[in-house]
């Protein structure tokens, strides 16, 4: 795999926890009423969802492609309500890897060593770095729903003695996408693990949530793994550095293309 | 490589290397002067030695990284970065060849510079004014004085366009006492910036006992992403 399919993957990929910062939720000891219902214990997941008005986070990113090849990187992370991502990607012994830019409906990736930026519509982010596009499509499938108001149709919710699923439907509804399954550990709304599983029933990417922490009355992961099943590729990330309501300048929703860049358009 | 990095590569033997000079100087002298001055030490350079801390600021994001380390230079041609912390990262650039090992990660990357990066790295092994002013416009942008000493900052700007695409300026502080360059600061186009500080630098010290270079890693793996 090539650097920009790495840094393509570790762009989508970090968009994960901000989906999941907006399933960000109250203190897990919060006792969930015996009758409710997978739409109640949605709006729960989605109750600090509100609250988020921006962040700010440092990660510490390794990908590894192989059992003897891997690649690391550093990523700042910043977020706005209710639709601005910036992303950027560096060594401590580099300048910048990749610059990412999410605003509304459209993106912008810039990476230096290419010399060449692209854009597109959210829809075709699952366009970037080949392998990973549907990871991608899930991405911004799940942001697409996120950032609209209405609640996603959830497919089932099983309430096992050692574990809960949510079972939620690809979107755009009626679409060949992903379904996303949510695990919980019963009465403890902070997600353990996502499973993204293709059309064909096949899993197709595995994330582990771990080290919670209570930031600002906000749960928010510190430490997930990603493994790409039919690889077994696997990607970790940790959390360094984590601002929640961090006040952010209009400027970090904004790249500086030098004047030589040429951007492209992704169709 | 990037063009940055051998640009920075570039630089900081461009002016790190140099001679402690007993010349003091009582006023100001040209641009033409420091850099003669600079190019007279530097022509005295076998080897050195010094140590760095290297902060990179990311303006628009308010973020910024400090990592230390050890440069080690050889004529004529390779040069040992030794990024101790935060990260254990050792480059090794010979002639065209850049091998990268990150510790933590047990991974050693080859790259390749082109012939126009390799000319800028080793720059300074001899430094040639006429070469650097191919790629940046010089100046002199400042003088002062601190604690008995005369510093001064000269001022690169790139004037080719490949360059000017990823950096503003460059500016590397002097010292008038010892023809050093004390700091160096990239001012990248996207508005991060990073510095460069030397300090306990050692010349022609023959590289031996505790100036051994770290050697590459010995049966490991290379990947190989030279073009």
């Amino acid at each position: 795999m090539g650097r920009f399919s790495r840094c393509s993957l570790v762009t989508v990929l970090l968009m994960v926890p901000l989906i999941l910062s907006g399933c960000a939720t109250p203190k897990p000891q919060v006792a969930l009423h015996p009758r409710a219902d997978a739409d109640d214990f949605f709006a729960m997941l989605q109750h600090n969802l509100n609250s988020i008005e921006s962040l700010k986070a440092t990660a510490s990113v390794v990908y590894f492609a192989s059992e003897d090849e891997a690649e690391s990187l550093k990523v700042i992370m910043a977020y706005c309500r209710p639709d601005k991502l910036r992303l950027k990607g560096y060594k401590s012994y580099t300048p910048t890897l990749f610059d990412f830019l999410l605003k509304g409906e459209t993106w912008l990736l810039y990476v230096p060593e290419e010399k060449r930026a692209l854009e597109g519509d959210l829809d075709e982010l699952r366009k970037l770095g080949g392998p990973w596009h549907a990871m991608a499509a899930v991405t911004a499938g799940l942001l697409g729903w996120l950032f609209d108001v209405s609640p996603p149709r959830i497919e089932g919710f099983v309430k096992g003695a050692k574990e809960w699923e949510m079972v939620i439907s690809p979107v755009p509804e009626g679409s060949r996408g992903y379904l996303t399954s949510l695990y919980f550990a019963p009465g403890d709304i902070r997600i353990k693990k996502q499973v993204f599983t293709d059309p064909d029933g096949v899993v197709f990417a595995e994330v582990a949530f771990r080290d919670y922490g209570s930031h600002q009355g906000v749960w928010f992961p510190r430490e997930w793994e990603m493994i790409l099943t039919p690889t077994q590729e696997r990607l970790q990330v940790s959390i360094g550095k984590l601002d929640m309501g961090a006040e952010l300048d209009e400027q970090v929703f904004e790249i500086l293309l030098p004047r030589a860049v040429e951007v492209e358009r992704v169709q | 490589m990037t063009r940055v990095a051998s640009a920075i590569f570039a630089l900081v033997l461009a002016f790190v290397e140099g001679e402690p000079s007993q010349m003091p100087l009582s006023c100001h002298p040209s641009l033409e002067e420091v850099l003669s001055n600079v190019k007279a030490a530097s022509e005295k350079v076998k080897d050195l030695r010094a140590e760095f801390v290297q902060e990179k600021i990311m303006t628009v994001l308010d973020e910024s990284e400090k990592s230390t380390g050890q440069a080690f230079y050889r004529f004529p041609d390779l040069l040992v970065l030794h990024h101790e912390k935060p990260e254990e990262v050792t480059m090794w650039i010979k002639g065209r060849e850049v091998l990268v090992y990150e510790k933590e990660i047990d991974q050693l990357r080859k790259y390749s510079l082109s012939e126009e990066d390799r000319d800028l790295t080793f720059l300074a092994a001899r430094l040639d004014t006429k070469a650097l002013e191919k790629r940046f416009a010089l100046s002199l942008k400042k003088a002062f004085r601190k604690e008995e000493e005369d510093f001064f900052i000269v001022e690169l700007t790139p004037t080719s366009e490949e360059l000017r695409a990823d950096i503003d300026r460059v500016e590397a502080e002097v010292s008038g006492r010892s023809w050093l360059v004390r700091r160096i600061s990239i001012y990248e186009t996207n508005r991060d910036i990073t510095n460069i500080t030397f300090s306990k630098v050692r010349l022609n010290t023959g590289l031996s006992g505790d100036d051994v270079i770290p050697e590459v890693p010995e049966g490991k793996r290379v990947i190989d992403l030279s073009e």
